[in-house]
C-alpha cells in the first residue's frame, strides 16, 4: 500500500500545536485558484522546471529516455511535457537544481519512520504529526494506517482537510484524529464553486459531523484579496464560530505569492499572477474582523 | 597609551635585571617580577571607570596568555618578549636614549631572544623530534602547535570566601604543616603585591572623589575607595567589593575566563539587595562597569562568564544574579563576554526564559550548555566524581576545565580534512605542494574503503602523538621556569601539597586538542565510500583527478558528490561516519595523552574562524566543497548540506559519544521571525535536545537578508553579531570569505 508523498517537513510550527512533522500527500479534489502547492493537485508524479536556474548545460537531454528536453540553436531549453513520463532521470542529473521531481511513493512504514525521529520534540512541545496535502483523505487506506500507527506510538495527530470527505470515511477518521484543521474558503456557494471548483455544502456537512462527534476543530480561512475578503465572509466565519462549539480556534491564512513560482515551474497558467502578498497590517485587520 | 614607549624600554631593562638577579630561585624571581610588573602595567583609574583595573603590558613580562596568541609577539606564555614593538620603540627613541641605555637594551634584546619560555619549549620539542611544529594554520601539513597556559578557571569562590588575609592564613597553616618553602613565601609576596595594587587604586579613587564635579560620581568613587581598602585584608562584604576583588585579581593575572560568576557573587548581591544597600539596577550598572573592561581587553576567543547549572553552592541567589548578568549582556550588545548558561532539567523557568529573550534580540548570548548531557559524560571522560564533574566549565571556544581543579590548555590545531587530502596524495599536501605526510601508499593500493580510512588515521596518528608530548612539554617547561603564583594560589591542591601548578600541584593536568574539519572529512569519506567503493560511479584515481581540477569541467560528478548523504540530516549512514571518525580521533588522542604523561588529553570540536581560514588552504573535497572554501564548523554540517530542518540537525548532533571529548560546538541559526514568534516552541525543541544527548547550542538569531545587506552596507550593521563556532564577532569586521560562509550556512525558518 503506497501513496505519493510530495514532501515531509519536520519542525513545523504553524500546522497545529507544538512542534510538528507535516506530511504532504499528492492529489487534491479542489482546484483553488490561489493554491501555493499546485503540485499537490495531481496524484501522479510531476516534473518541476525552474527556468531561471537553467544554465543550458544539456545534462537533462543527455539522460532523458523520451526526448522531452531539447535545446534550440540559441541554447534555450525547451521542455515538452507531453513526452515527459516523470521518471526523474533528468532531475537527478541536473547540476543546478532547475529540475525537480515532485512526488515519491512511500509506504506507511517509511513515513512512520520519519515521523518517529522527532518524537522527543513532540513530547517536549505538545506537538505531533499533521497530515496535509493536497487532500490527505484521498489516500484513505494509507492515511488510516498512518493514523493507527501514530495512535500506537502515542503521537498526537492532526488532519488538515478541505472538508470534501465522504461521511462514512469521516466516521472512520474521527476516533483516530486528535485535531481537525478544516479549511473554510468561501461562504457563498456559487463563489465557492467558482474559486475552488467544488461545492460548499459537503464542507459544511463535514463541519456539522465533526461538531456532532465532539471533535476538536481549528478553522483555517485563506483570505484572498478580491476573492473572499468581504464583510459578508468575515461575518459568516464569526457565525460559524458561534454556531459550532467544536471550533476551538479560527485562523486567517493571508494570501502570499510565494506559490506563484511553483505554477510557473509546472508550466500551468496562474490566474492570480498580479496579486501581491498581503501586508501584516492588513492581516491584523482581518484577524480583528473574525474575532469574537 | 598611558605611558610612552621610552618608559616601556626602561621598564624592560629593569624587569630583565630583576629576572637575572633572582634566577637562582624561580619562585622568588616570579614574585619579584610580578610585583615590578604590577606596579607598571596597571592603568590609572579614570572618570569612566566603575571598577578599578585596566592594564597595558610592557615589552618584557610574565603572563600565561596576554590576549592569547598575538601575531606580533607570537605566543605569550610565561616569560615573554615583544621583540617587534621593542625594536620599533628603539628606533623611535634612538635620539633620546643614552649610549649606555642603548648598549643595555641591546643586551636585553639578546638575552630574551634566548630566554623566552616559548623558545625553550621549541627547543625541548625539537630535541626530541628534530623539528618545531608550525605555529599557525598557514604552514603545510595537518597540524600546528602554539604554546600558552590558557583557560584556567580559578577558585574564585575561595577568593571571595577567604579574602587576602584568609589566603595568607591558609598558606601559613600549610607552611607549618609541610615546612616553610620559597614557594609559600612567594605566594605571600604575590598577595602583598595585590594589596599594593588595591592601595594605589584606592588613592586614585580618593583623588577622583575629590576632583569630580557631580555628586553621584563623587559618591561612586568614595564607595570604590572604601571597597579597595576593605578588600586589602577582609573577604568582601558587599557586591561591589566582590566584583572589585575578582577583577583586581583577574586583571593582575591576565585571566581571560571568569568561571561561575552568578554563584561566587550571588550571595553578596542578594545580601545587598535584601539589606536595601543596592537595587537590581545598581547591580546591572556594576556588571556593565566590569563588561567595559572585558571590551577593552576584547579577548573574543575567551572571556567566558558562566551562569546557571548544577553544583552551585547557593543556587537561588545565583539565579537572581544570573538574570541581572543576562540583562547586562542584553544591554551591552558586544562580542564579550561569552556569557554561558548551564541548563539542567528542573532549572528555574524564569532564568531559561530570560536566556531565550536575550538570544531573541540577536545577541548570540547566552550560549547554552546541557548539564543533563555533560555532567555524566565528564564523570567518565575525566574519571571524576559527580561532585567534581558538576564544576565543569567551558572556556575560550568551548574546551572544558574543572573550576579550581584542572588545567586544560589547548594549543594545537589538527585538520582531519587536510589529512584526507594528504592521504589521497600519498603524503603530499597538494595545496601547499609540500611532502609532509606519511607515505600511506599510492591510490592503487587503497582498493577498499577500509584501507583508505586507515590511511587517513595513519596521517593523523603521528601528529596526535607528537602534539600530546608537546602539551606535556608545554607544562613541564612552564613548570621549570615559573610557579605561576597567580594560578597556584587558587588551584587545588597547590597550597596543600606545597607545589606549584606545573610541579605536581594541580589536581588534574589535562589538555585538549582542537580538531578541525571532522565533518567535512566525514562527509567526504561518505561520498567516496558511496560513489567509488559501493556504486562504482568512478574510480578513486578519477575522483582525485576531479578534485585536483577543483571540479572544473566535472559538474555532473560534483553533483554526485553533493547529493551523497550528508551529516546533519538525521541520515544514519552519514551520521555514523561522522560519529566513527569523531570517536577514532578521540581514542587516538586519549591514548596519546596517556603515553605522554598527561592526566587527560581529549579532542574538542569547537572551531573558531579557523574552519574557514584553514579551509582556504585545502584542495577541493569529495563532499562537494570547492578548493579554498570553508570547512564545516565545529560539529555543524557541511555548508548548505543540512536540508531536513532543525530537528533533523539536532538529532545528528546528538549522535556523538560524549564520553570521549571535552567540548563541541553546535551552531544553530534561526530567523528572527521564527525565534521570536514561536519562542515557546523553539524553547521546547532546545530543551528536548539538551535533555537527550545534546551538548550545547550556539544560537544565532538573524535574518538572511540582514546578512546580505550587511555585506553591502556595513555601516548600517555595526551591531550585527554572529557566532563563528566558538566565538562571537561583529559580522561587518569579518573577511568576505567568512561572511559568505556564514550566509551559506542554513538559517532555519519554518
Amino acid at each position: 500500500m503506497n501513496s505519493l508523498i510530495f514532501d515531509i517537513q519536520r519542525f513545523c510550527v504553524y500546522d497545529g500545536p507544538g512542534i510538528r512533522t507535516t506530511v504532504f500527500f499528492k492529489g487534491c479534489n479542489m482546484r483553488c485558484a490561489w493554491c501555493h502547492n499546485p503540485e499537490s493537485f495531481s496524484t501522479a508524479p510531476e516534473l518541476l522546471y525552474r527556468a531561471e536556474k537553467c544554465v543550458s548545460c544539456g545534462a537533462c537531454a543527455a539522460v532523458c529516455p523520451h526526448g522531452a528536453h531539447t535545446f534550440d540553436d540559441t541554447g534555450i531549453h525547451h521542455l515538452d511535457r507531453a513526452k515527459c513520463t516523470a521518471c526523474g532521470a533528468c532531475a537527478a542529473a541536473c547540476p543546478n537544481g532547475a529540475l525537480e521531481l515532485s512526488g515519491r511513493e512511500m509506504t506507511a512504514d517509511e513515513v512512520l519512520a520519519v515521523i518517529e525521529k522527532d518524537k522527543k520534540y513532540y513530547a517536549s512541545s505538545g506537538g505531533g504529526v499533521t497530515f496535509s496535502g493536497g487532500e490527505a483523505s484521498l489516500h484513505f487506506d494509507l492515511l488510516v494506517s498512518l493514523l493507527e500507527g501514530c495512535r500506537a506510538r502515542g503521537i498526537h495527530t492532526a488532519l488538515e482537510t478541505n472538508g470534501l470527505v465522504p461521511p462514512e470515511r469521516l466516521q472512520t477518521l474521527l476516533p483516530l484524529v486528535d485535531l481537525f484543521l478544516l479549511d473554510y474558503k468561501h461562504s457563498d456557494p456559487v463563489e465557492h464553486r467558482r474559486w475552488t471548483g467544488a461545492p460548499l455544502e459537503p464542507v459544511l456537512e463535514t463541519l456539522r459531523a465533526l461538531d456532532r462527534a465532539g471533535a476538536h476543530v481549528a478553522l483555517r480561512c485563506p483570505i484572498i484579496p478580491g476573492v473572499n475578503d468581504t464583510d459578508a465572509h468575515f461575518a459568516a466565519i464569526r457565525a460559524l464560530k458561534k454556531q459550532y462549539g467544536c471550533i476551538e480556534s479560527a485562523e486567517i491564512m493571508a494570501y502570499h505569492d510565494i506559490g506563484k513560482t511553483k505554477w510557473d515551474a509546472l508550466g500551468v497558467p496562474y490566474t492570480l499572477a498580479a496579486l501581491k502578498t498581503v501586508s501584516p497590517e492588513l492581516k491584523r485587520r482581518w484577524m480583528a474582523q473574525i474575532a469574537d | 597609551m598611558f605611558k610612552s614607549n621610552l618608559e616601556k624600554l626602561r621598564n624592560a631593562i629593569a624587569f630583565t635585571r630583576i629576572y637575572k638577579e633572582n634566577s637562582d630561585d624561580i619562585y622568588i624571581r616570579e614574585a619579584k617580577c610580578l610585583d615590578f610588573q604590577l606596579r607598571h602595567i596597571l592603568v590609572p583609574l579614570d572618570e569612566n571607570d566603575g571598577i578599578a583595573g585596566r592594564y597595558e603590558h610592557d615589552f618584557a613580562g610574565f603572563t600565561s596568555q596576554v590576549g592569547g596568541y598575538s601575531a606580533q609577539i607570537g605566543c605569550c606564555y610565561t616569560y615573554y618578549f615583544d621583540e617587534f614593538d621593542f625594536l620599533l620603540a628603539m628606533r623611535e627613541y634612538e635620539d633620546q636614549l643614552t649610549e649606555a641605555e642603548k648598549s643595555e637594551l641591546a643586551t636585553v634584546h639578546m638575552f630574551w631572544h634566548e630566554e623566552t619560555t616559548a623558545r625553550k619549549l621549541d627547543i625541548a620539542f625539537a630535541k626530541r623530534y628534530g623539528y618545531v611544529p608550525p605555529k599557525g594554520y598557514q604552514g603545510a601539513g595537518a597540524g600546528n602547535c602554539d604554546c600558552r597556559v590558557a583557560g584556567t578557571n580559578l577558585d574564585f569562590e575561595k577568593l571571595i570566601a577567604l579574602g587576602f588575609d584568609g589566603l595568607d592564613r591558609e598558606i601559613d597553616a600549610a607552611a607549618e604543616k609541610n615546612g616553610a618553602s620559597s614557594f609559600y613565601t612567594a605566594l605571600k609576596m604575590w598577595i602583598e603585591s595585590l594589596r599594593g595594587a588595591c592601595a594605589r587604586y584606592r588613592a586614585q579613587a580618593i583623588a577622583l572623589s575629590e576632583s569630580v564635579q557631580s555628586e553621584p560620581a563623587r559618591r561612586r568613587f568614595a564607595a570604590l575607595a572604601d571597597a579597595l581598602l576593605a578588600i586589602q585584608h577582609n573577604p568582601p562584604k558587599t557586591f561591589l567589593e566582590g566584583v572589585q576583588l575578582m577583577w583586581i585579581y583577574s586583571v593582575s593575572s591576565d585571566l581571560m575566563n571568569y568561571s561561575r560568576m552568578d554563584d561566587y557573587l550571588g550571595g553578596l548581591y542578594v545580601a545587598d539587595l535584601e539589606a536595601g544597600r543596592i537595587t537590581e539596577e545598581d547591580a546591572v550598572q556594576i556588571i556593565l562597569a566590569l563588561y567595559k573592561h572585558f571590551k577593552e581587553i576584547n579577548k573574543i576567543h575567551d572571556c567566558r562568564v558562566i551562569i546557571g547549572g548544577l553544583g552551585r553552592r547557593r543556587p537561588e541567589a545565583a539565579d537572581r544574579l544570573a538574570i541581572v548578568i543576562m540583562e547586562a549582556s542584553r544591554r551591552f550588545r558586544e562580542v564579550v563576554p561569552q556569557l554561558t548558561l548551564r541548563y539542567y532539567s528542573g532549572m528555574d523557568e524564569a532564568v531559561f526564559q530570560k536566556a531565550m529573550e536575550v538570544n531573541a534580540e540577536g545577541t548570540t548570548f547566552p550560549i547554552i550548555y546541557s548539564d543533563d548531557t555533560n555532567i555524566p559524560a565528564i564523570e567518565k571522560v575525566y574519571g571524576v566524581s559527580r561532585e567534581e564533574a558538576e564544576q565543569y566549565v567551558p572556556f575560550g571556544c568551548g574546551e572544558y576545565v574543572l573550576v579550581g581543579r584542572s588545567v586544560g590548555t589547548p594549543n594545537n590545531g589538527i585538520n582531519a580534512l587536510k589529512a584526507l587530502e594528504i592521504a589521497l596524495h600519498n603524503g603530499l599536501d597538494k595545496f601547499q605542494n609540500v611532502r609532509c605526510g606519511v607515505q600511506t601508499g599510492p591510490l592503487s593500493t587503497l582498493d577498499t574503503f577500509e584501507k583508505l580510512y586507515d590511511a587517513v588515521l595513519a596521517q593523523l596518528r603521528p601528529i596526535i602523538e607528537q602534539f600530546a608530548v608537546h602539551k606535556y612539554l608545554n607544562y613541564a617547561v612552564a613548570g621549570e621556569n615559573a610557579p605561576y603564583l597567580h594560578l597556584s594560589l587558587l588551584l587545588d591542591d597547590c597550597i596543600a601539597r606545597g607545589k606549584p601548578v606545573f610541579e605536581g600541584g594541580v589536581r588534574y593536568l589535562n589538555a585538549s586538542s582542537e580538531m578541525f574539519g571532522i565533518i567535512s572529512c566525514a562527509d567526504s569519506l561518505t561520498a567516496i565510500k558511496t560513489l567509488v567503493y559501493e556504486q562504482k560511479r568512478m574510480t578513486l584515481e578519477e575522483l582525485v583527478h576531479i578534485l585536483d581540477c577543483d571540479f572544473e569541467g566535472y559538474d555532473a560528478e560534483r553533483k554526485l558528490c553533493l547529493d551523497a548523504p550528508k551529516y546533519g540530516n538525521d541520515d544514519d549512514a552519514a551520521d555514523a561516519m561522522a560519529a566513527r571518525l569523531f570517536t577514532d580521533l578521540a581514542d587516538l588522542t586519549i591514548e596519546a595523552g596517556k603515553a605522554a604523561g598527561l592526566d587527560h588529553y581529549n579532542i574538542v570540536s569547537v572551531n573558531n574562524s579557523m574552519s574557514a581560514e584553514w579551509g582556504s588552504l585545502c584542495e577541493a573535497s569529495a563532499c562537494g566543497r570547492k578548493r579554498g572554501s570553508a570547512m564545516a564548523n565545529g560539529n555543524g554540517p557541511s555548508i548548505g548540506a543540512d536540508k531536513n530542518g532543525i530537528t533533523a540537525l539536532l538529532n545528528s548532533m546528538s549522535k556523538f559519544d560524549n564520553t570521549k571529548h571535552v567540548g563541541v560546538i553546535n551552531n544553530v541559526r534561526f530567523t528572527k521571525e521564527l525565534f521570536s514568534g514561536s519562542m515557546d516552541k523553539v524553547g521546547a525543541v532546545l530543551k528536548a535536545f539538551y535533555e537527550n544527548g545534546g551538548v550545547q547550542t550556539n544560537l544565532c538569531v538573524v535574518g538572511r537578508d540582514d546578512l546580505e545587506n550587511a555585506m553591502v552596507h556595513p555601516e548600517n550593521y555595526q551591531n550585527l553579531l554572529v557566532r563563528i563556532g566558538g566565538f562571537s564577532a561583529r559580522f561587518v569586521t569579518l573577511t568576505p570569505v567568512v561572511q559568505r560562509e556564514i550566509i551559506e550556512r542554513t538559517t532555519y525558518g519554518a
